[in-house]
């Protein structure tokens, strides 16, 4: 027979059935037209279903999308090597030491060997997108692995160490550091200004500019002009600048209060300055006067009563070589960070001893001899402002305060170098150093100066100073009977004259002339009881 | 101790174990007194010296040479400062002489404080020949 059709009806069935024990059941494949099976390849055409498990024992090749509806093991050939798709956990489970393996001699692997997760690889390995690395390591002994950022490297590690290119940022440093080279922002004593936090103030109250005096430990005013009006300098400890306003980073407890007291006018020869003189050899590493001379940042908080563009300068100690900038103050009354980066000089003449290195001036509102149009230039002359630039000293009780003032080598601002009180005052006491004094009216214990002795017409006490002063140092002491005591043998005497007979920079010499007391005996030597008496070494710049 | 206040400084002459020490006394307001030593690294002391360029000696007093040899605190230019010297040495000592060459020979160079011709030939005029001839080495003062 060469050709059946076995087909059923619209209600009926086409069955071909064969008996268990029928033996095989053929079907013979045509080889054209359209068949349920084909010939040689058996393809089955249309969607297949087995309602259960099939069993293939050779191997099989889809050409279609496969979908598996459950899980799936590829078995490895030590058993335990399985990789198993895990429909219920969502996930391809590799077993122990079943490995991930790319390139033709198993360049990179990834696998879990029982204890570690590791990813090898024979040759370089490369992390990132199509242009650039991100992450690349060099698994050779002696190899460099690198961490880009934006495709340019910024983190090495090599067998001595790691090398970062850029700022390295942390909360916390650990080690010695003792092999540290060529850091450009030194660790500590980054800041070159003493009492840039305005916390120490000696000589206390409210003190009025004139020609160069001192208020604050180591701030000092300038004034002088036809028209230069006044202002006074005071400490506050009500405001300062604090974290929580947009803009501070760091706290602080004071400020120096600045306030027009009376108005000057636009004169050219004002100078009006509120400033701080550097000794040199606290800023000889800056090298300025020299081909590597190093840029210098300054930092500082200011608040101020008014608003716009005010003069900042950095000057030589022989005032003939400046560099102005301006800084904005954008909404009055609110505390504001300034950065000013300044280019180092590479020429003029810069003191690196015990004299004036460099000066930090914040213009008051000087005239036209002090005002220069060149802008972060260094130009000859003092100069610590400009034509436009505010002029605070022409407004009658405009205020403004600084605080956190830092100047610190480079061209970065680094947070305000917080020091001790004790490391601070004893910086400032090289410059000033209140020896001993008593309010008047005080009903405090008087206070002890030191031990005098008498000679039978004059009696010597040798003051020795908590600081090395800069230079030898100018004795300020009370002028008026009573406002010193010596207590010894026979009871108090009050002191008469006091003064100078020998002036150290480590200690002095102070005489006492009236009331000698009985030669040979030691006296104690005090302020006296409710009256105003003061005795200070000064070496300020 | 009287407060300087016109003139404004006032030297000031100490001693102890034979070494006489001067300073310059200046008022420093509220009942303070100023001891200004004469170190030149001393601000206070360069403002001293700026004072006398602004202001001339007349804002100095002193009564007392100290050891009666030319220093730093300018006393020899005063115009008691022979009186001076001659009140603590005697018109006879060497310290005279040696206080008009030192004055003639600043004269000559023009030096502070006769940088004006006027002070320079007050002194020039007043000079013994014995002193121009010790010096007549120096330049013309012209």
């Amino acid at each position: 027979m060469s050709k059946i059709r076995l087909s059923g009806s619209n209600s009926g069935y086409v069955e071909i059935a064969a008996a268990a024990d029928a033996g095989n059941l053929t079907f013979t494949m045509p080889t054209t037209g359209t068949a349920l099976f084909g010939n040689g390849n058996n393809v089955i055409s249309g969607i297949t279903t087995y309602n259960a498990a099939l069993d293939i024992n050779s191997s099989i090749d889809v050409s279609g999308a496969s979908v598996f509806n459950n899980d799936v093991t590829f078995d490895g050939a030590t058993a335990g090597y399985d990789v198993v798709w895990d429909r219920s956990d969502n996930q391809l489970e590799f077993g122990d030491n079943t490995k991930l393996s790319f390139g033709a001699s198993s360049d990179l692997q990834i696998f879990h060997d029982g204890n570690f997760n590791k990813i090898q690889a024979t040759s370089n390995l490369l992390i990132g997108d199509s242009s650039n690395n991100l992450i690349t390591m060099y698994p050779a002994n002696g190899g460099v692995n690198l961490l880009y950022t934006g495709g340019h490297q910024k983190l090495a590690t090599t067998l001595h160490g790691v090398n970062i290119t850029g700022i390295c940022t942390a909360t916390s440093f650990s080690g010695d550091g003792s092999n540290l080279t060529g850091l450009n922002t030194p660790l500590s004593f980054r800041n070159k200004i003493i009492n840039g936090d305005f916390t120490i103030h000696q000589r206390g109250g409210t003190i009025a500019s004139s020609s160069g005096n001192y208020t604050l430990d180591r701030w000092r005013t300038y004034r002088t002009g036809d028209s230069s009006g006044g202002f006074s300098v005071q400490q506050s400890l009500s405001s300062y600048p604090q974290t929580n306003i947009s803009g501070v980073i760091d706290n602080f407890k004071a400020s120096a209060f600045i306030t027009v007291t009376s108005a000057g006018s636009a004169a050219v020869n004002n100078n009006c300055k509120f400033q701080q003189r550097i000794e040199g050899s606290n800023v000889y590493d800056l090298a300025f006067g020299t081909a590597v001379a190093k840029k210098v940042t300054v930092s500082f908080y200011v608040k101020c009563s008014l608003t716009g563009d005010f003069g900042v300068a950095l000057v030589n100690g022989a005032h003939n070589r400046s560099n102005v900038q301006t800084y904005t103050i954008n909404n009055a009354t609110t505390w504001e960070r300034k950065v000013l980066t300044f280019d180092g000089d590479t020429s003029g003449s810069w003191e690196y001893g015990t004299g004036i290195g460099l000066q930090l001036m914040f213009d008051m509102g000087s005239g036209s001899d002090k005002h220069t149009s060149s802008l972060n230039t260094w130009v000859s002359g003092e100069k610590h402002g400009t034509s436009s630039s505010v002029k605070l000293i022409h407004t009658n009780g405009a205020t403004i305060q600084f605080a956190g003032v830092q100047l610190e080598s480079g061209d970065t601002a680094t947070p305000f170098e917080h020091r001790s009180f004790g490391d601070e005052l004893a910086r400032c006491q090289r410059y000033y150093e209140l020896i001993v004094e008593r309010d008047e009216g005080s009903n405090a214990k008087e206070n002890c100066i030191g031990l005098f002795w008498g000679d039978g017409s004059n009696s010597f006490t040798w003051v020795k100073f908590h600081q090395k002063k800069r230079t030898q140092p100018t004795l300020e002491i009370s002028n008026y009977t009573n406002a010193f005591r010596f207590y010894g043998s026979g009871g108090g005497v009050n002191a008469s004259t006091m003064s100078a007979n020998t002036l150290h920079r480590d200690g002095m010499l102070l005489e006492q002339s009236g009331n000698a007391g009985t030669a040979g005996f030691t006296r104690v030597f005090v302020t006296n009881n409710g009256l105003k008496a003061l005795v200070a070494a000064s070496a300020e710049l | 101790m009287t407060f300087p206040t016109d003139p404004i400084y006032k030297l000031y002459v100490t001693s102890l174990d034979g070494e006489t020490k001067q300073y310059i006394l200046k008022s420093g307001g509220e009942n303070m007194l100023i001891y200004i030593p004469l170190d030149p690294n001393n601000m206070d002391y360069q403002k001293y010296l700026e004072d006398l360029k602004t202001h001339g000696m007349s804002i100095v007093s002193c009564d007392n040479c100290g050891d009666g040899l030319p220093n730093d605190s300018m006393w020899q230019y005063l115009d008691n400062a022979e009186q001076l010297l001659i009140d603590k040495y005697g018109s006879d000592s060497d310290k005279l002489t040696t206080l008009r060459e030192h004055k003639y020979v600043r004269a000559m160079e023009a030096k502070f404080p006769y940088e004006s011709k006027n002070e320079g030939f007050k002194i020039i005029n007043s000079t013994s020949e014995e002193i121009k001839q010790k010096y007549r080495h120096l330049p013309m003062r012209r």
